[in-house]
């Protein structure tokens, strides 16, 4: 067993925190104060490859592979976690077109969607909730040359940015769920209203309305009626490892500023970091990191394999990293006493995201379900 | 045009608590995370630069441990085409004057034809910005320091501007030159993702001081002629100081601090 990551992922990590430390550290204060996700940023990781970090290189991705994908968001959440979450559903959107999309979609968007010149983010969630799919209301009518599209998808992330979205609707004439691709440009197509969280500024979350929206015929993503399965595809293999990366640059940032502040400040004529208190905390803080890190990674792993076993890996390191990543930023919290109150400091922020992380792409609830439900299977 | 850039490898800035001094005075690197000398990779930028504008290659040299090599992969993944590691136990030690010899052997062996060696002008470990001008006295190139500013020009030479007290100067360097850059000169580039799948598939050489035809009398510790007699800490004071009496005599006093007179000049 190697624990070593192969040289082609130490040069991507520290490639990678180059660049979250020199272009995006500078925006995270504005990004703070705007709530926008900055669209030169946007370009920028484009060009750096970004978004089509699994895509093959035939469609204009860099042909890595999962687990690089993880540790690429895991850098970039170490300095933002809301440009992290804005760019692994991103990802979420050219894995379904690489994986589901036919030939000629591919064609049409590659290479500029691995690109980031085209943005594609999947919108499944509806008022209703997200995880449960079945209760969907959102329906596509077959009108011959188009689909006719109604519903209301929420909390959709990369709302406003997105050039397209993958939207899943109930096919009227089968009652099947069937993945649409939907263009902003579409008649009756449209964006409504930000929502105003509490965390993770920089990543723009909100509606996408559909009112008697026309979807061409050749819009239809992948094949009909299967749109529900390709959802839960999606969302197993590339949201459960984003979110659980994205965690994880959450908790190193937090270990970091926790160790830094805990040696710099001094109570009683000493550094705090000699109090044990202070040390359990860190302690605890770096056994959780590398735990979550282990469980990510051998998630990304079993995904990049195609094990059948990634479904429940997936699902425990997704609840298992986010609810660590809240239980190490509130520690960080801790160790900072008044100061981390204060937003000069970066450990509130850290522990806003991280709550953030929870009930995104899934609760932990839903999450145990999964998992508790596979292993049940098994054993029955 | 075919330009060399050497590098150096350095521990990174937040390892600096950790580094360990052998008894011989060198600098113990093991188990210390080390970073590309942050200027040489300004060097390293405009060679790129200059093979974009003008075409030909461009090969890194470094002198050092195995563990440099993922380091050079990083050069390559930045978009050198060769990279070349001079690593053997005979170089071990080596100071500024055989790090030199060594890098020019390298250069004379590997790119013989060469148009440019760039370098940056100190290292944030040793700084001692010698190793430039003694690679151009080895390779018999002309040369310049403190480069800011370098342009290919028309008739087989360079303009460099570099740093005056009052201005700077505008030299014009003819082939084959050595040229010691400072971090105003560019910004370096950070690798996408498709510069690193590319890395993989180039080939890092490493040379052995054999290979270079250096005897052990002129490579490493043997070879050095600078000899550390002690290493000491050297605490940086902050010196407070209340000025007493009229605001002319406090001026006047102030004017008089060393360090003062030259800022206001």
């Amino acid at each position: 067993m190697d624990f070593k990551l192969n040289m082609q992922q130490e040069l991507l990590k520290k490639t990678v925190r180059q660049f979250a430390e020199e272009e995006i550290a500078p925006l995270v204060d504005e990004m703070e104060r705007n709530d926008q996700t900055p669209p030169e940023l946007v370009r920028k990781m484009g060009e750096q490859g970004f978004f089509g970090v699994t895509a093959p290189l035939e469609y204009g991705g860099t042909g890595m592979g999962h687990v690089d994908r993880v540790i690429m968001l895991e850098e970039i959440a170490r300095i933002s976690a809301a440009i992290a979450m804005s760019l692994q559903v991103l990802q979420i959107g050219v894995g379904m077109m690489m994986e589901m999309g036919t030939s000629e979609q591919k064609n049409r968007y590659s290479p500029a969607l691995a690109q980031g010149k085209i943005l594609i983010t999947p919108a499944f969630t509806e008022s209703s909730g997200g995880s449960d799919l079945e209760g969907m209301s959102t329906k596509a009518s077959d009108k011959g040359e188009y689909y006719c599209i109604n519903g209301r998808k929420v909390f959709i992330t990369n709302s406003h940015i997105a050039d397209a979205v993958i939207i899943i609707a109930k096919h009227e004439e089968t009652k099947k769920f069937g993945a649409f691709l939907v263009e902003k440009g579409e008649k009756g197509f449209r964006p409504g209203r930000i929502e105003k969280k509490m965390g993770l500024f920089g990543c723009y979350n909100g509606e996408i309305i559909l009112d008697n929206c026309q979807a061409p015929k050749e819009n239809l993503f992948g094949e009909k009626g299967r749109g529900l399965s390709a959802a839960l595809r999606g969302i197993s293999n590339y949201g459960r490892t984003g979110m659980a990366a994205s965690a994880l640059g959450l908790m190193q940032a937090s270990l970091e500023a926790a160790v830094k502040f805990a040696q710099e400040r001094t109570l009683y004529g000493k550094a705090i970091s000699n109090l044990a208190p202070i040390q359990f905390k860190i302690a605890e803080i770096y056994a959780e990191l590398e735990a979550s890190r282990l469980m990510s990674y051998y998630a990304a792993w079993l995904v990049e394999q195609g094990s059948k076993r990634s479904d429940t890996q997936t699902a425990a390191a997704k609840f298992f990293a986010t609810e660590a990543s809240l239980r190490c930023t509130r520690k960080t919290m801790d160790i900072y006493g008044a100061y981390s109150c204060i937003k000069d400091y970066p450990v509130e922020r850290y522990y806003r995201d991280a709550q953030l992380l929870i009930s995104a792409d899934g609760t932990s609830d839903i999450k145990r379900i999964i998992v508790g439900r596979n292993l049940t299977a098994k054993k029955n | 045009m075919h330009v060399a850039v050497c590098v150096k490898m350095v521990p990174a800035p937040g390892q600096w608590s950790r580094i360990v001094f052998r008894d011989d005075g060198s600098l113990q690197r093991e188990g210390i995370e080390l970073i590309i000398n942050p200027v040489d990779r300004n060097a390293l930028e405009e060679a790129l630069k200059i093979r974009q504008a003008r075409g030909g290659t461009v090969a890194v040299f470094s002198m050092g441990p195995p563990s440099c090599l993922e380091h050079l992969r990083e050069a390559l993944a930045m978009g050198a085409d060769r990279a070349f590691l001079l690593s053997d136990r005979n170089f071990a030690g080596a100071d500024t004057l055989a790090t030199s010899r060594a890098l020019a052997a390298g250069i004379k062996k590997e790119m013989p034809g060469f148009d440019l060696v760039l370098c940056g002008s100190a290292s944030i470990d040793s700084g001692t910005a010698q190793v430039g001008p003694q690679l151009a006295a080895y390779l018999g190139a002309a040369h310049l320091t403190e480069a800011f500013s370098i342009s290919v020009g028309e008739q087989n030479c360079f303009q460099v501007r570099t740093a005056g007290s009052h201005g700077y100067f505008v030299t014009d360097l003819r082939k084959p030159a050595v040229i010691s850059v400072t971090k105003q000169l560019n910004k370096p580039r950070i690798p996408t993702l498709f510069d690193i799948m590319a890395s993989c598939n180039k080939e890092i050489i490493i040379l052995s001081s054999a290979e270079l035809s250096l005897p052990k009398s002129e490579s490493g510790l043997e070879g050095s002629p600078t000899k550390v007699r002690e290493l000491f800490f050297s605490p940086a004071r902050r010196l407070a100081r209340i000025l007493e009496g009229s605001m002319e005599d406090r001026v006047e006093e102030l004017l008089r601090q060393p360090g003062v007179a030259g800022v206001l000049k």
